[in-house]
This record gives structure tokens, sequence and C-alpha cells, in this order.
């Protein structure tokens, strides 16, 4: 199965929505489409994990067993996605939040932006990559300013103007890579943008160009990672969107931001024949987004931007464990998997708060664990789970890295481990607040029944506690070491 | 010293040129005309450079005029009018310390490239000192200007910088993700009008200092 065929289902799928006036078969038509799409990805990704011959993987696609492991994330967060909206949308349309156009809008680009991230991962051509990622800001700006409400409006603004500029400075140093192997003079034509032969001839490509390069790379989708400084998008967009896009946007989108990042690491650190800038860089920014969350954290009072706080850390300790070696990199891909599905089950959960309560401060939210106790109950889960108490997968991949920390830099690890205590303290409190405040109001309320959205997140859980299973055990630790073979690492200097 | 009145830099110098003049202009109509001349000198380049020797270059120039020249400008002034939109924009710098401003940036940019480990010949090192000013005139814009269609502009001045800079860098591009690159530009160029018009329409004004609800 070559990648033309998922490519063709999801403009199909994106495009039928508009062929129906009824809002229930917009929705079954999204459903369906999302399904096909998810069948034919899988279908032309998981044969790597089988050790069959990838037949299309050259040209215009490179697929190696970190991005089959990501795309596959990507698939399984985004059907997520879209069964919790099938409910979602079906609610707020009902109630007149939305309007048809608008629920069109929503499922037409949300098919367009999971498709995106699918190609930016497989991509060979490094600008095919550019315009991929560039392309999920296009797509997802409509849907973080969908409620067109003067708040969603402000974010989505920020959202595109930010992002925009930061990849555009990506480019900067994804023409300055391109440059650095035509200067080598190993290159023909437009084998200077093809990943795989940069990286099988990174060793030749000169060191002072790949350091600027990596700088501008680094920063550049460094912004759409959500690192710190350049975050500020983040809390409004997570916040803003509807729930089931911000489990994709924390979920995966992140994850396919720092893919790229990633990608040029190995680049860069074969063309200078040493970790220690590249590490030096994952350090500092991944130190920052852990401070920084912290801080805000304490006085934080609106449960999704809690949510999106809690991303930018969790995207700060997978750069701070990517720059601690091999154990560290082990770590980070764990902890990848786990935060996706622990973030997605958590906006999920958010999204069903905000339904019921049509507020995102936690003061408006009253008697939670009377009134939605399903919805409750599985978000305590997953505040657990994502503060990592074992046995959450994300305390295994946390444990690790701060092993290799430890050995490597003890008092950044210290700091770290401060700051991941302060957050933690700070999402349980307000956590606690958020679901076990008292009644308000005396009238009598409707206990939520159980619904999709439910089993979404359950499975989502369940999910988590078997890959720790697994992941402790010596096949789920051998997959993980092929997965870092893959992205290729260098030995410690 | 012919090599510096060659067409391609003399292009370049307009571009630039253009540019700075924009650069302190509070008429969107005037920064919309200025965008599209500094375009239409980018293009210029694309075509004395399909003459020297690169055969697709001037595929890229027609397609610049077609989509930097005419599409963007339309769709900016289109987006502008149909919201009512008051076309006498704010900023936080007068045209005098504006003009100063970016008289600083050029200087700033030539001490850059000056230093840079980047070895050119000498017209392609005037192409290059160009594009980083333009990106760096496009950064400054964005920040110092306080409206909407302004940061969308500053947005354009920095892409078309860049495009300078991968003429400079690699040369030519694959045709089909050059075609790509365009089409991801004119998308943001219509997501951002489409969501100016929003703001317009919401609080009234293109000032983004009235978009300061969202605090912690």
């Amino acid at each position: 199965m070559t990648p033309f065929i998922f490519i063709v289902v999801s403009l199909l799928g994106s495009g039928v929505v508009y062929l129906f006036k009824n809002e229930k078969y917009i929705r079954i038509s999204a459903l369906v489409s999302a399904i096909l799409f998810a069948v034919t990805t899988l279908a032309t990704i998981l044969p790597i994990f089988f050790n069959t011959p990838i037949v299309w993987s050259f040209g215009w696609w490179y697929l190696d067993r970190f991005a089959a492991l990501l795309a596959t994330l990507v698939v399984a967060i985004y059907v997520g996605a879209i069964l919790a909206s099938y409910r979602y949308i079906k609610e707020e349309y009902h109630e007149k939040v939305l309007s048809l156009a608008q629920v069109r809008l929503y499922f037409s680009l949300i098919h367009l932006f999971a498709l995106f991230m699918i190609v930016a991962l497989l991509a060979n051509n490094i600008i095919l990559l550019w315009i991929a990622i560039e392309c999920t800001t296009l797509s997802t700006t409509f849907l973080v300013g969908l409620y067109k409400k003067d708040a969603s409006i402000e974010a989505a603004w920020k959202y595109i103007l930010l992002c925009s500029t930061g990849i555009s400075l990506g480019l900067v140093g994804v023409l300055l890579m391109s440059y650095s192997a035509r200067v080598a003079g190993i290159a023909h034509g437009s084998e200077i943008f093809m990943l795989d032969f940069l990286r099988t001839h990174a060793a030749s490509l000169s060191p002072e160009i790949i350091r600027i390069s990596f700088v501008f790379l680094f920063i550049g989708v460094g912004t759409k990672v959500g690192l710190v400084p350049m975050h500020s998008w983040l809390p409004d967009a997570h916040s803003k969107a509807p729930s089931p896009v911000s489990a994709m946007f924390s979920g995966i989108l992140l994850n396919v931001a720092l893919f790229a990042i990633i990608r040029f690491k190995f680049i860069a650190d074969t063309a200078l024949h040493s970790t220690h800038f590249t590490n030096t860089f994952f350090l500092i920014f991944g130190l920052f987004s852990l401070i920084l969350p912290a801080f805000i954290l304490l006085v934080q009072r609106n449960y999704k931007r809690m949510l999106a706080y809690s991303s930018i850390e969790h995207m700060g300790l997978l750069v701070f464990a990517f720059s601690l070696g091999p154990i560290g990199m082990m770590a980070s891909i764990i902890h990848m998997i786990g935060h996706s599905l622990t973030k997605s089950m958590l906006f999920l959960g958010a999204g069903e708060i905000l339904l019921r309560y049509k507020s995102t401060k936690v003061d408006n939210i009253d008697g939670a664990y009377k009134k939605i106790p399903y919805t409750s109950g599985l978000f305590l889960l997953g505040i657990l789970s994502i503060i990592a108490l074992p046995p959450s997968l994300l305390f295994v991949s946390e444990y690790s890295m701060f092993a290799a920390a430890f050995t490597l830099h003890p008092v950044w690890a210290l700091l770290a481990l401060v700051a991941l205590s302060i957050i933690a303290f700070g999402m349980l409190r307000l956590t606690l607040t958020l679901l076990f405040s008292r009644i308000k109001d005396t009238e009598t309320y409707t206990r939520e029944k159980w619904n999709i959205t439910h089993t979404v997140m359950t499975v989502e859980v369940v999910l988590l506690v078997a890959l720790t299973v697994v992941f402790t055990t010596t096949p789920g630790i051998d997959f993980i070491q092929s997965i870092v073979r893959d992205i290729g690492f260098i030995s410690l200097q | 010293m012919l090599n510096i009145f060659s067409s391609y830099t003399l292009c370049a110098g307009l571009t630039l040129f253009f540019t700075v003049l924009l650069f302190a202009k509070f008429r969107l109509p005037a920064l919309v005309r200025f965008y599209a001349l500094s375009s239409l000198a980018l293009a210029g380049i694309a075509f004395a450079l399909s003459v020297e020797g690169d055969e697709h270059a001037w595929i890229i120039g027609l397609v610049t005029i077609i989509v930097k020249v005419l599409l963007i400008p339309f769709l900016i002034l289109f987006a502008a009018r149909k919201s009512k939109a008051s076309l006498r924009l704010q900023s936080f710098l007068r045209p005098a310390p504006s003009y100063f401003l970016a008289a600083c940036i050029l200087l700033l940019t030539l001490f850059i490239t000056f230093d840079s480990p980047f070895v050119f010949g000498k017209s392609i090192g005037i192409l290059f000192f160009v594009s980083i000013s333009l990106v760096m005139l496009g950064i400054t814009m964005m920040i110092v200007r306080r409206d909407l269609y302004s940061q969308i502009i500053g947005f354009l001045v920095l892409e078309n910088g860049l495009a300078l800079f991968g003429i400079v860098t690699v040369g030519s591009i694959p045709i089909l993700i050059e075609l790509g690159i365009f089409l991801v530009i004119t998308t943001s160029v219509f997501i951002m009008s489409s969501l100016s018009s929003n703001v317009q329409e919401l609080y009234g004004s293109g000032d983004t200092e009235k978009l300061r609800e969202l605090t912690d």
C-alpha cells in the first residue's frame, strides 16, 4: 500500500461532509472516513514492524520505525478524538452553540489536520516536511477560532501568527541544511533536500553552517512544540479549541513537531561529530519548559489552561530527556506514548466537564463528583497518571529519564524534580477543587450516563497500564531500542 | 564593477527599496501597493536568473507575479473593505522614527552578513544581504506595528525575504515544492485576512491592543 491511498481517502473524507445537509449524516460520514483513513494508514505503515521490505520508502517518502510509531499514535488519538467528536459536536449542535456550517467546517478541517500530520511524519523531502507542518497550523486555525467568540478569535490570531513566524524561521534552518549539502559538493540536484541522503552523508556537511542551521531549526520548530519562551500561543490555542481538537493538539501535534527537530538533531550530531552542541539546546530549553509551568500552575484557575501548561511541561521533559543519551532517548519515546494517551484522555474529560457546566473556570464547577461521576473518576485517574504515579507509563519513563539525568547532570536533574513536584502539587490541588467542590444550588440534577467519550477514555487508560507492563519486559524494551536505533545516535562525548 | 549593475542585483535593490518605503506607510492601500511592487522586483530577480541559465526560474517569476503581485494584495484589500476596516492604520511609531529604525536594521544586517561563514560571490552576496534584511524588516514590522494588517504585511515581507534566501542558498527548488510553498503562503494570507475581518467585526477596530483578554 502506498501513501497515495490514505491521502486520497482523507481528501475525499474531508470533502464529503459538504455533500450532506443533515447534521447526523455529516457526523456518520466523518466517523466512517476517519476509520477508513486509520485502516489504510495502518496498513501502509505497520508492515515495517514485521521487517517486511517497504518498497515505496524512497523518493518522496521515508518510513522508519520511529515515524511508524508516531504515525500509529497519530491514528490512535485521531480515531479517539473523532469518536468523542461524534458525541461532542452532536451536543453542541443541539444546544445551538454551533451552526451547521461550523459542524461541516469542523469535520472537514479535522481530517485535513490528521492527513498533514501523517504526511509530515512520512516526508522524505525536508521542504515537504516543512510544508506539512505549516499546513497543520493553517488547517487548525479555524478550528481554534471555531466558536467565533472574542477569546477564540484572539487565540486563533496569536496561534497562526506565532506558529507561522516560527515555522518560517524553521525554513531558514531547512534551507541552510540543504545549502550545506550543496556547498559540500556531494549532491546532485534535488538530492540536497532528501532526508535519507542527508542522513547517510551527514558526516561531510560543514559544521559551521549546520550549527547555524540547527539553531534556526530548533527555535523555529520549537515554537510549534511549545517550548518556553516560544510557548505563549499554546495555553490560549489549546484551551479555546473544541476539546477533541485540543486532545489532538496536545496529544499528537506537539510530538510531530518534536519529531522534525529530532530528525535534524541526528543529522546535526553526525555533522558536528559530537552531541554536545545539540544536547545543550535540548537541556536548556527543556529545563525552562519545566520551570515556567511550575510557577503558572500554582495560580491557575482554568482547567483547560492547566492541561495546556501540563503539555508544555511534558514537552519540556521530552526535550530534557533527549539530551541524556541512549537511555534518555528510550525514556523519551516511552514518555511520548504515555503522554499522548494520557493528555488526550484528559482533554476529552475536560470536554465532558465543559459540555455539562459550560465554563472552563474551576470556580464555576460544583459537585462534579455527584453530577458527572464517570467523568470525574476518569479525569482523576488521568491526572494521577500524568503526574507519573505508578502504574502509569509516565512513571516508567520519568524513572528511567531521571536515572540517566542524575548520572549526567545531577544539579539540573534535581531542579527538574523540584519543578515536577511543584507541578504535581499544583495540578492535584486544582483537580481536587475542580472535582470535589460542594454542590451550590439545591435544585435536582440529572446524573450523567455512560457515553462513548467515557469508553474512549477508559480504553486509553487501560492501554496506558497495559503498555507499562509491556515496556518493562524484555520484548518491550527491545522494541524501544529498535526505535532508538532507527532515530540513530552517536556515542556521547 | 559591472556586476553591481547586473539586472538581478538591481532588482534586489528595488525589492529592498520598496520594502523600506512600506515600513513607514500608514494607509493600507499604500502598504499593499509597495508590497506588490517589492514582489514584482522579486519576480524580476527570478526572470533575470532564468536568463542567466536557470531554466525553471521564469516559472517561479510568473507564479510570483500572479500570487504575490495580484492575488494576495487583492485578498487583503477585499477582506479589509468587506469588514469595513479603517484604511488608516495604527502604529507605535511615526514615519521619521520608522525610517530611522529601518536604517538601523539595514546597518545591523550589514554587520551580520559581513561576518557570516558563507562564501558568496559579489553579486550573490548582495542578494544574501537583501534577503536577510527583508527577514529582519518583516520581523520588526510585526513587533513594532500594532494593527493586524501591518502584521500580515510584515509576515509577507518575511516570506519574501525567505524566498530570496532560498534562491541564494539552494538555487532552484523542485517546481512542485515551490508551488506548494506559494499555496501555503496564499492560504496563510487568506486565513489571516479572514481572522482580521472577524476581529474587525467583533471589536470594531484592527488594533491588537484590544486583543488582551487571554491572560493567566
